[in-house]
This record gives C-alpha cells, structure tokens and sequence, in this order.
C-alpha cells in the first residue's frame, strides 16, 4: 500500500516536473495560438487541480492546513505589503521555505494559492492559471530538494536565484503566444528581453529574502517541530504525516 | 451598481470561462471588437469613474495602435508588401494581425478588469466548498490572516521607521530591514498559527459529514444567464468547426464565406457580451420603478 502509494507520488511529480513542461513548449512550438491556449490552460488546470485533490487528503490535519495557510497568507501579505517594489517580493521565498518545511505537496499549494488569492489584489485573467502552476512548481521542487537546501545555504540561494528566470521562461511562452498569435524564437526572446529587469530583479530578491530569512525560519521551524510535536509518525499528536 | 456581483458563483465562473474562451481563442477580428465594446460597456456601466475609464481607453487605443507596427517587425508573413526595411519585409497583413492581437489583448485585459472587480474571495470559498472543503477551510484561514499581518507589518515598519532604522540607506540596505521586519511577522504568525490548529481540533476539525454554508441563492437571472452561455458557446463552438464564420490574415486578409450560421454566430456573441451590462441596466430601472 505504502510501495504503491510513493509510486503513484513519483509518477504524479514526474508529471508535474517534466512532462507538463515538456508538453507545453512543444504545443506552443506546433500548435496553432487558440488551441495552444485552450490546450495549455487545460493541461495546467489539471495539474494545479490533482495537487490540490491530493492535498484534500490530508488537509483533515489541522496543523498542516493552518501552517500551509499562513505560508499563504505571509505569501499574498508579502506581494501586498512590497507592492511599491515592483519584482522585488517574498512570493518565491515562502513558496519555496514552504516546500522545505512541509513537503512538496503543500509547496505546491502554498505557491499555486498565492496566485490565486494575490490576483484578487492585483488582477485575475487567464495569465493566473500558468502562474499558480509556475510558482506551485517551485515549491514542488524546494520540497523535492528540502534536505539539501536545509543543509546549504548556498544551494538555497542558487535555487532561489534560479527560480525567477525559470518563473519568466515559463510565463513568457504563453506571453509570447498570447502577444504575437504563435511561438516564434524571435517573439519570445522579445518578451524574455523585456522582463528582462524584473527576472533580474526577482532572482536578487528571492537572494536576499533567503539569506535574510533561511536561519530564522529554519529556528522558528525547528522549535514549532519540537514544542508541538510536528515530527513525521507523530500524526496522532497533531503532528504533519 | 455591481449588479453582476449578486449572480450565483456558479453563474459567474461558467459565464467567465465561455467569455474568456470566446474572447481569447477567437481569431475573428469583429468577435474581438465586440467583445472589446462588450468590455468597456460593462466597465462604464457597472459604476467605473470616467476619468478611470477613459485612462484605461486610452491606453487600451495606445497598445491596439502599438502592436499594429511591432507585429511588423516580428512577423514578415504576408503578400502585400507595404515598404522594405533593409532586406526586412513589412507587410499589410501582419500589421492587420498586429491591430487585431491587439484588440483581442486590450479587450481580454478589460474582462480581468471587470472580472476582477465582480468576484470576490467568498465566490471562490462558496464554489470550492462544495468540492474542496479542506483546501476551501485552507483558503478561509489564509484569508483572516492576510490582513491581519499586513496590519503588523505595518505597525512593526512604522515603528522602525520612527526609531530611524531606514534613515540614509540605499534600496538594498532598505529592503533588507524590510526583509527582517517581515522574519518577525512570520515567527509570530506561526506560532499564532499552531494554537489555531490547536483550537479548530478541538472544536472538531476534520470530522466527517461538514456541510458548507453559503448565502447565495440560485435564481431566475442565473437560469437564464447559463442557458445564454450554453447557447453562445454553442454556436461560437460549431462556428469554429464549421469555418462559417472564419476570418484569414495570411497570405491576405479577409473574410471567408459568410453565411447565415456566421451572422447567428455574431449576434449570438454580440448578445453574450451584454450580458453583464444588461443586468446592470435592468437593476438600475427597476431600482427607479420601485420609487414610482
């Protein structure tokens, strides 16, 4: 049951992690502009849905659904309050802390949640969607290299540094196809070019939000683990499964 | 004001998807302008400012305008060559294409506009608690927290302000304390947060048989509303597959065999893009009635 249960976990992050991805760049490659829309956003959909279904599981563990809420909250609090620093926001970091410290389930769902209750603030349309896969992406993947980013704080800040351009390569495919009908190298290194400051400024960002909160958090973590029992096998104590 | 607010979640999420399907994988430049008008109406009339409005007009005339000559400069597809630029083409076609993507882009961002205006947080709640109770109990609590920590941030920052923590520090020094102040936030709030999880477990968290709540009725309004959406994507749906209504911007621009399907089509969409501007219209004169 256990086997069975990390197979289907292994198949759905290879899903998630390449497949999606590889899916998208090919369609937007091939596909005319309205059915790579309508393909991608679909596909997207799907995914940021099957994640959160499988966090319905266990979000009857409180613990795990307050904690993966306020990673949200401090998330869209974060976009909120450096609003006046355009590119210059903690988004990446807690998805990606989120990842770290509750597994890569609820990094998923802390960074696909952003984007959808931040948009309330700053505007929803179908850019939303590839943005919560995006930065439910990162928090998937923090989650999937928790121990080695807990144990150095300079992969941290590489994967940190690296998670924006990777946020702009992804975002501008569908930006490119949107813009200029299909997917051209030219009209994508166009759009790539002109966020070219903002990614710039979001891999700083996200270097500075994670050195400056990595040892604080990793202490914070450490002592809710301990004083509320939230070590792994602890379920009946409250504690994350 | 903000009749469209009042329609079930439900209504909304299903008029939006059809609006946003229609609105963004529509190649037909008059399906795009009428969905542009379409927009813009339902802004105005929804209780926008004016001076909001025509901001947005303008710079929506501004990006139309822009993308006629950027397209140009990107795409060399067509056979009307209007001039060379070295050995670069620029052709009448693309710059077609370009005024039309960009329609299509202006009037998309004014539905997010509207859209975002029209929903709010207890439709998402509403329509994910039926489906998703724990992921919708999650959004919930994120929901009471955000403005909450905004607040002390707010009051932490300004705190630190005053004590002239900020006093001749350049953008990086500045967002670093930033950074910090926003650390003290998030320690508290998780440890706030461990006594709420405590508190919901024993107020019986996760037990079996939850029942949403919601105060959102379905109504006459929303019946029909769906059957207009099912009605429109319907015929946008066979428009498309049937090319009755099919619109070319290469090697030439122009239309194809317009029939009487085609024009059905058109009205049929025309009809769907009023849909919130007429609800704001009806509201508005049976307000006026009730005082007769």
């Amino acid at each position: 049951m256990v086997k069975e249960r990390s197979i289907k976990r292994i198949i759905a992050y290879i899903t998630v992690l390449v497949v999606i991805p590889g899916m998208i760049v090919i369609f937007a490659a091939f596909l005319p502009r309205s059915l790579f829309m309508a393909v991608a956003v679909a596909i997207s959909l799907a995914a940021v849905a099957a994640f959160m279904l499988g966090f319905e599981k266990s979000a009857d563990n409180a613990s795990k659904a307050v904690l993966a809420a306020v990673f949200t909250a401090l998330s869209v609090a974060g976009r909120v309050v450096f609003a006046a620093t355009p590119g210059f926001k903690p988004v990446f970091s807690m998805a990606i802390f989120a990842g770290m410290y509750l597994g890569p389930e609820s990094g998923f769902l802390v960074g696909a949640l952003t984007a959808l209750l931040s948009n309330f603030i700053f505007g929803q349309g179908a850019w939303t969607i590839f943005q919560m896969f995006t930065w439910g992406l990162i928090g998937l993947v923090a989650g999937l290299l928790a121990p080695l980013l807990k144990k150095n704080k300079v992969i941290l800040c590489i994967a940190g540094a690296l998670a924006g351009p990777l946020f702009s390569m992804v975002i501008d495919i569908w930006s490119t196809v949107w813009i200029f009908g299909s997917f051209s190298l030219g009209g994508y290194l166009t759009t790539t070019l002109s966020a070219l400051p903002f990614t710039i400024l979001h891999a700083i960002s996200n270097v500075i939000f994670l050195l400056v909160l990595a040892e604080p958090m990793r202490r914070t973590m450490d002592r809710v683990t301990v004083k509320y029992a939230l070590v792994p096998g602890t379920a009946n104590k409250g504690g994350l499964k | 004001m903000h009749r469209f607010r009042l329609f079930h979640p439900v209504t909304k999420i299903i008029f939006f998807a059809v609006l946003f399907g229609i609105a963004m994988f529509s190649e037909n430049p008059v399906i795009r302008l009428l969905s542009l008008a379409g927009a813009i109406v339902a802004l105005g009339v929804s209780g926008m400012p004016a001076k909001k409005l025509l901001k947005i007009i303008a710079g929506g005339i501004f990006t139309v305008l822009i993308m006629g000559p950027v397209n140009c400069i990107i795409s060399h597809e067509g056979k009307t060559v209007l001039f060379k630029i070295f050995t670069m083409k620029i052709t009448a076609e693309a710059f077609w294409f370009g005024l039309s993507a960009g329609t299509m882009i202006v009037g998309t961002a004014i539905w997010c506009i509207f859209l975002t205006d029209e929903t709010d947080t207890e439709d998402l709640v509403f329509s994910l608690g039926r489906i998703l109770p724990g992921i919708s109990s999650v959004i919930t609590v994120t929901l009471r927290y955000i403005p909450e920590i905004i607040k002390k941030f707010r009051e932490t920052y300004t705190a630190q302000k005053m004590l002239g923590v900020f006093k001749d520090k350049k953008f990086f020094a500045r967002a670093a304390i930033s950074s910090k102040i926003f650390m003290s936030v998030t320690e508290r709030s998780i440890e706030n947060a461990m006594d709420t999880a405590a508190t919901m477990r024993a107020r019986g968290y996760g037990l079996r048989k939850r029942v949403p709540s919601g105060v959102r009725k379905w109504r006459n309004r929303d019946t029909l509303t769906v059957i207009l959406c099912a009605i429109c994507a319907g015929a946008f749906a066979a428009g498309e597959i049937t090319g009755s209504f099919g619109f070319t911007f290469y090697p030439y621009t122009g239309f194809g065999a317009i029939g009487i399907p085609g024009v059905a089509m058109t009205v049929a969409c025309a009809i769907f893009f009023m849909i919130p501007a007429g609800a704001e219209i009806k509201g508005r004169i049976r307000w006026q009635r009730s005082f007769e």
